[in-house]
């Protein structure tokens, strides 16, 4: 009985060793740095003010209650040599952003000291926010942006990216 | 004694059931899935192509035999097809990275004439497309980064033990190749910045 149990072990503990884990992650998140997902809007970046915040968390939980769907706003201090496309599908695929089947999640993405920003996608969002579609919108907020109206302009994008994919069915 | 030896025999078992005998294919299938998002990147690309250059042409005195390199490049790069269960053959793999670097090549060259005319640029329907073609490119570039690192996983796993064991003896499991993506200049396609203030 004992040899049994010694086999039944050394299987065990085989077995562990050959069957990595997790396949690995994508090259988009190559030198992102890990960041926690503390609510609705993370404003790392130090972008907003108190009121600012309070008024871009409220579009998004409403966004989320009208639409069924989930949109996060994010800010970062730098992209630190990253190209902000693959930064902003990293954090939407980490967070684990949208509904785990519709992967219709969306992450508006500003990047402080680059001044740029990102709207990116779930793969099921896609063709209902296409990239053209974005990026008129990103035309749309950035005038905002450039005249330090980081909210409004925020506020402005939730509203257009709501009209634009509609409610989850 | 019987009974001691269909121990063994079972415990052998159960030991390559965790080592290749089933890491190999699922690894082999992760890569192949990867090569269906690389394929369907390129697609997308393929797809765009005739309103850009039909765009272009209506807005802009571009030499006319830089539009037709992009579109005999494409031509050229839809019938060059690599299936999944050719990802092994080196010969095929390289034929259809050269054929979509032959496109890459000709954008490029389109996206340096497309410069010189910054009227264009901002033009709505051109600026809408040029957003969808940087779009495009980025999703080239995760997803042949993506396939690669697949195959790079794979491609470690039949060679290094004990999975190897069910590589070689079950399913005579042969390397994927890597893939080399070669992209227009990503920093000719626009750039959505705040501006300065």
């Amino acid at each position: 009985m004992r040899a049994l149990r010694l086999i039944a072990l050394a299987c065990t503990a085989t077995a562990a060793a050959c069957s990595q884990a997790a396949p690995p992650e994508t090259v988009a998140c190559d030198g992102v740095p890990r960041i926690e997902l503390t609510g609705r809007l993370v404003d790392n970046g130090a972008m907003l003010d108190t009121a600012g915040r309070t008024r871009v968390s409220e579009a998004l939980a409403d966004y989320e209650v009208a639409t069924g769907r989930q949109l996060v706003v994010a800010t970062i201090t730098s992209l630190d040599g990253l190209q902000i496309h693959n930064y902003g599908h990293c954090l939407g695929n980490r967070w684990g952003i949208g509904d785990a089947v519709r992967d219709d999640g969306v992450i508006i993405l500003l990047a402080k000291s680059e001044r740029q920003m990102r709207i990116a996608t779930g793969i099921g969002a896609e063709d209902l926010l296409t990239d053209e579609e974005a990026g008129r919108i990103v035309r749309q907020m950035t005038p905002r942006f450039r005249d330090g109206q980081i909210a409004t302009g925020l506020l402005l994008g939730i509203e257009a990216i709501k009209a634009e994919m509609g409610t989850a069915s | 004694m019987m009974f001691r030896r269909l121990i063994v025999a079972a415990a052998a078992a159960s030991l390559l059931a965790g080592c290749g005998i089933n890491s190999v294919p699922t690894k082999e299938e992760a890569a192949k899935a990867k090569w269906a998002d690389v394929q369907a990147a390129y697609q997308r690309r393929a797809d765009l192509i005739p309103n850009l250059v039909e765009t272009a042409k209506g807005a802009a005195q571009i030499e006319q035999s830089t539009l037709e390199g992009v579109i005999q490049a494409r031509a050229s790069a839809t019938q060059v097809k690599l299936d999944a269960g050719d990802l092994s053959d080196p010969a095929k793999v390289a034929a259809f990275q050269q054929a979509q670097g032959n496109v890459s090549s000709a954008l490029s060259r389109l996206l340096v004439t497309v410069e010189q005319y910054p009227q264009l640029q901002s033009q709505g329907r051109f600026a809408d497309l040029m957003t969808q073609l940087e779009g495009t490119e980025n999703r080239i570039t995760t997803a042949v980064g993506d396939y690669n690192r697949a195959v790079q996983d794979y491609n470690t796993t039949i060679r290094t033990f004990p999975d190897i064991i069910g590589a070689k003896v079950i399913h005579g499991a042969e390397p994927m190749k890597t893939f080399e993506a070669i992209t227009p200049n990503a920093n000719v396609a626009p750039k959505v910045d705040f501006g300065t203030k």
